[in-house]
């Protein structure tokens, strides 16, 4: 016989407010099978769990129903303190008498009563629970790191370092990403790449890491400490085991007017390249959409020149198959396409701050190049158009963020700090030049950022004027910036107009091109405009909802340097944790066949995502074949449940959410 | 015709490449006829085939008390082709298990309609001549009407059309019986731990019984016709099965039994399937 | 009708996936959003594991109405389970609708962990509807006959 304990939480006043916690336990004492009912103060407090413990060894309790909050929120702790008192925790459920209702009902009366059936259907299931037990399954304590920027490089040093495996992989032939590009680093103004570079070749050069550029995940499959991934090793058409990285194919390669991605399109690159001059590794690949050679045949130069005879037209993508047992995504972001817009994203672009048409509008990646020693202006701020030094930069914030109406809702975050370091970085090369920067707010917060901006305004003599650009156009040679100054009253409505020589637009942080493919390859999910969700936005904030894929730096949300590294050594340490045992649990959640009554059609197998259904002969004793039947391999099953509502025939459950305690549960609301 | 037809046979079970021919026998009256299981070549004539040959042989591939160990000929009518593709889909039986015998009549039904040996020897060239006739395709044009004419009717009035016809269900499971794609050995309406489906004749469960069997053979069924022949109490179950069909055609553009190596409908999907209904 | 649409209280169950919809009606709750109380969510792992048995069980047992909600296409956390799950609603919903059942009372819809806001409007909106379209009497004579 059922021996159910029913405890009721106010949750202080959040649902006793509402829901007459006394009257709910008072009813679900007249439940069949209840055998124990009360209401406290707050069931997860200490006394509150005690209440729990203590019920389920006196009154022998085999099932307990906590209503109180969602059990995506204290499902854990409940079936932990049930676990204590030595009854299996999945003989524990929750009712959710807070989130789905007193919260949000006002009626007393019918929050109340509703109460209540939530908690008779919860009691009507936990009365067919059974109970299960963890599943253990291997670990491979090896990890894949996705991405090669910063956080990417952290990540899988980090892990490195604690003794595992790392496979590191970067789509660009260089790893590096956009700190890569950067000049100097607010708030110290310490240059990018002495910072960066040692971090590169100490990842590459690392005994514990493996590290694929140029190289994609095509796909993922399996489970937390058991994925199989498979990574396309594009055809670099150098054979990276030959090259030494001399860099004469390059000098000789007679298709020099590339615009270069990394100098982002200010300078000019050659079919066969490697990215900059500091690229980790330092091996070229061949740009085929540009490369003469690919395009009709002839040339072949580089083939020729190529002491080492590395170079290889024939070379086809490799595709590489890993076993890791945790995966860190350190994709990183792009930048706002503020030229086209985001037709795709349903964002209009800012036709008004001249598009592509003039060349003097530029976004913050490109004032990095100009200000950067490895420029293509070597470091020296000239602008594109003419290579003139600027004597005024207006520099615009929030170009594509905050903006509701035609850009992301979002704020961009790094931008109020990389303005006021490029107007400062402007004025220390250009000292009689005046910046300009028209903001929203300043939103410095951050160790001695807000200091930072102040320096930029008080000794460099930044003019902030706090108003939006509603328009650019040229006159003459010069750039004619209309806005509006906000601080100014007047009948003006505080209208001003600058002729600037430049202007640089804080375009919007993204997510890279094709997050979400990626996203969809690893079942992971991704927020409205693309930037990957972690599990829990305060307590497990670099972890996702799928087991064993963790997040670093910016693919999860706009962020700065010492965040995304932050963020890169907290997934390390999750990698790490996840590695320390030779086995872990998983919630035994997972799908049965009955066999008996298995008829073999394997629509099971088709609607399985996992591959988890596996076919099993069943042969009489003389060894004929009588039957195929379908078999759930438990440690592939994640269960989802897809294959039971396939089965015509019934003949797969699944546990925890089975058919007879879903009937139950229906019949509960009778 | 008929002559062709048993000389088929006869070399099929002679040459030993099947083991059973399943085929139309002739019934007490002309226009009966019933199912033959021939085992000898000497048999062979027995086996007749004309316009009042309705029942789908196909039903009997999936009964372990027939089928022999070795390979089966099968009298194959366009509704029996298509039923083996549905089979073979579900991974039932090897293709190679069942020698078909290809069949047709011009209009099944009629006394003296023309009947023909059809020119497919292989599984997928007989599908490719199913899918080509008519036959065995479109429902009846009868059928089309009485649906036009259901469709017509408010919510309120099917719910009342259906409780009436359902009320004669007496649960013989008659139609379960005849349809080869029921060929679980343990039906959901036999379950009861839960109970899914009240067993007893009564009004809720023969509507669930109807609704979920309509479902089950969502882009499975071919339309034969078997199910609503074999009813007892002429329930029209081959309308709510020409429902389904028609609404996976139209939503999936699928329609079962012309291709055994696509996988089924019910079991796959499109990133782009419509969704209209969702909000 | 059995009574008028003023007391008529409707009473809707929903089968929700755990990642999505309930996560989204969690936020309705953590945002405090208000909604009627008519709705009784069920909590699955996933649409995919939905069966159509169920909702019939629903209505033997009362439901005036059944929703059944999850995440959006391409969001699954399973990755397909809510691609299985919308054509078995496709066809399932239409079978119904043959068989007598009122579209308006099967209803569906994606919500994600994201859309608390949606979830509230969505319950609001159903809940006014079916309080429209009154008990389910058809059915109820069914059950009890």
């Amino acid at each position: 016989m059922a021996r159910i304990g029913v405890f009721v939480c106010w949750c202080g006043e959040n649902i006793g407010r509402t829901v007459d916690c006394p009257k709910v336990a008072a009813e679900a004492a007249e439940f069949p099978g209840v055998v124990h009912s009360v209401d406290y103060k707050y069931m997860c407090s200490d006394p509150g769990q005690g209440l729990v413990k203590e019920a389920i060894r006196e009154k022998k309790l085999t099932g307990v129903v906590v209503a109180a909050c969602s059990p995506r929120m204290h499902e854990s702790t409940f079936r932990r303190a049930c676990a204590e008192a030595g009854l299996n925790p999945f003989l524990c459920e929750m009712a959710n008498i807070r989130e789905h209702c007193s919260w949000v009902h006002e009626d007393r009366g019918e929050a109340t009563a509703k109460a209540v059936q939530l908690v008779r259907v919860m009691v009507e299931k936990v009365k067919r629970n059974e109970a299960l037990f963890p599943i253990k399954v291997p670990v491979t304590k090896r990890a894949l790191v996705i991405g090669g920027g910063i956080a990417g490089i952290q990540a899988a040093l980090d892990i490195a370092n604690g003794g595992k495996k790392v496979v590191l992989v970067e789509k660009e032939p260089s790893i590096g990403g956009h700190m890569a590009q950067l000049s100097e680093t607010f708030p110290t103004l310490d240059c990018s790449q002495c910072i960066l570079t040692p971090r590169m070749v100490e990842a590459a050069t690392h005994p514990n890491i493996t590290l694929h550029t140029y190289a994609e995940v095509e796909s993922v499959s399996g489970f937390i400490g058991n994925f199989d991934v498979k990574i396309r090793l594009k055809a670099r058409s150098v054979d990276i085991k030959k090259c030494t990285g001399c860099g004469l194919c390059a000098q000789k390669c007679p298709q020099k007017k590339i615009p270069s991605e990394f100098d982002e399109g200010l300078g000019m690159r050659t079919a066969i390249y490697t990215p900059f001059a500091q690229a980790v590794p330092n091996k070229p690949v061949i740009d085929r959409a540009h490369c003469t050679k690919f395009l009709n045949g002839k040339c072949g130069i580089c083939q020729k020149i190529c002491p080492v005879g590395a170079v290889d037209y024939t070379q086809e993508d490799t595709f590489i198959e890993e076993k890791v047992g945790a995966i860190v995504v350190a994709t990183g972001y792009r930048l706002y396409d503020f030229r086209n817009g985001e037709k795709d994203y349903g964002i209009e672009g800012y036709g008004e701050y001249g598009y592509g048409q003039y060349k003097d509008v530029i976004d913050g990646l490109q004032f990095e190049r100009l200000a950067s020693a490895s420029g293509p202006t070597g470091g020296e701020i000239l602008r594109p158009s003419d290579g003139k030094p600027p004597e005024k930069v207006v520099f615009i914030k929030c170009v594509g963020s905050r903006d509701c109406a035609k850009g992301l809702s979002y704020c961009s975050k790094i931008c109020c700090m990389y303005i006021a370091k490029h107007a400062m970085l402007y004025k220390h090369k250009v000292h009689h030049g005046t910046a300009y920067v028209f903001y929203m707010d300043i939103r410095a917060g951050g160790k001695s950022y807000d200091e930072f901006v102040r320096r930029a305004i008080e000794e460099d003599g930044a003019v902030y004027i706090r108003g939006r650009v509603s328009r650019i156009y040229k006159r003459g040679g010069k750039l004619v910036v209309v806005g509006a100054d906000t601080l100014l009253g007047g009948t003006g409505g505080g209208r001003v107009e600058i002729e600037a020589d430049l202007v640089v637009l804080a375009t919007a942080m993204r997510p890279q091109y094709g997050i979400e493919a990626l996203a969809q390859k690893l079942s992971i999910s991704y927020d409205e405009y693309g930037f990957l969700s972690e599990a829990h936005p305060k307590l497990r904030p670099v972890e996702t909802n799928t087991a064993g894929i963790f997040l670093a730096g910016a693919c999860q949300g706009a962020k700065d340097i010492p965040e995304a590294v932050g963020q890169a050594s907290g997934a390390a340490a999750k990698v790490l944790g996840l590695f320390s045992g030779d086995e872990l649990e998983r919630e035994p959640i997972v799908a049965h066949v009955n066999q008996s009554q298995c008829v073999g059609c394997f629509y099971c197998e088709q609607v399985c995502p996992y591959h988890a259904i596996e076919r099993e002969e069943k042969r009489d004793k003389a060894g004929n074949l009588i039957a195929r039947v379908a078999k759930v391999n438990a440690g592939l099953c994640q269960g989802c449940g897809a294959c039971v509502a396939t089965c015509r025939s019934n003949s797969i459950d699944l546990d925890g959410f089975s058919a007879e305690q879903v009937f139950s549960q229906i019949g509960g609301l009778k | 015709m008929i002559e062709q037809l048993r000389q088929r046979a006869r070399e099929l079970l002679e040459q030993g490449k099947v083991a059973l021919v399943i085929g139309y026998g002739q019934g007490v009256s002309p226009r009966t006829t019933f199912p033959v299981f021939i085992k000898k070549a000497e048999e062979v004539d027995r086996l007749i085939f004309n316009p009042f040959c309705r029942n789908n042989l196909a039903v009997y591939l999936t009964r372990k008390d027939i089928m022999p160990k070795g390979a089966v000929g099968l009298v194959a009518r366009p509704e029996e082709v298509r039923s083996v593709a549905v089979l073979v889909q579900e991974q039932q039986f090897d293709p190679e298990r069942v020698v078909l015998i290809g069949v047709a009549c011009a209009e099944p039904g009629k006394e003296g309609a023309a009947c023909e040996l059809l020119k497919g020897r292989t599984l997928k060239e007989l599908e490719a001549e199913a899918a080509q006739g008519l036959q065995g395709r479109d429902p009846g044009r009868d059928v089309a009407e009485r649906l036009r004419e259901l469709e017509a009717m408010t919510p309120e009035e099917r719910l009342a059309f259906w409780e009436r016809e359902f009320s004669r269900c007496i649960r013989c499971y008659a139609c379960r019986q005849a349809c080869p794609m029921c060929y679980c050995e343990s039906c959901i309406v036999e379950k009861n731990q839960p109970q899914w489906i009240p067993s007893s004749p009564r009004p809720l469960g023969n509507y669930f019984w109807n609704v979920i069997r309509a479902f089950h053979l969502a882009g499975r069924c071919i339309g034969c016709g078997a199910c609503a022949r074999a009813c007892p109490a002429n329930i029209p179950l081959d309308l709510l099965n020409a429902k389904v069909a028609r609404e996976v055609k139209e939503s999936f553009g699928y329609e079962a039994g012309f291709d055994h190596e696509v996988p089924p409908p019910m079991a796959s999907f499109r990133t782009d399937d419509k969704q209209e209904f969702i909000k | 009708m059995a009574a008028t649409t003023a007391e008529f209280e409707p009473k809707i169950i929903a089968f929700v996936c755990n990642w999505c919809t309930y996560a989204g009606a969690d936020l309705a709750g953590t945002s405090r959003l208000k909604y009627p109380a008519n709705i009784r969510a069920i909590r699955l792992t996933c649409t995919g594991r939905i069966e159509p048995m169920f909702l019939l069980k629903a209505f033997q047992e009362g439901a005036d109405a059944v929703l059944v909600s999850g995440c959006h296409p391409g969001d699954c956390h399973y990755t397909s389970g809510n691609y299985h799950a919308r054509r078995r609603w496709t066809i399932f919903r239409k079978l119904l609708e043959f068989s007598g059942i009122d579209p308006r009372r099967v209803l569906f819809s994606w919500v994600s962990a994201a859309e608390g806001r949606k979830w509230s409007e969505l319950i609001d909106e159903i809940t006014a509807q079916v309080r429209e379209l009154g008990p389910f009497t058809s059915f109820e004579r069914i059950v009890k006959a």
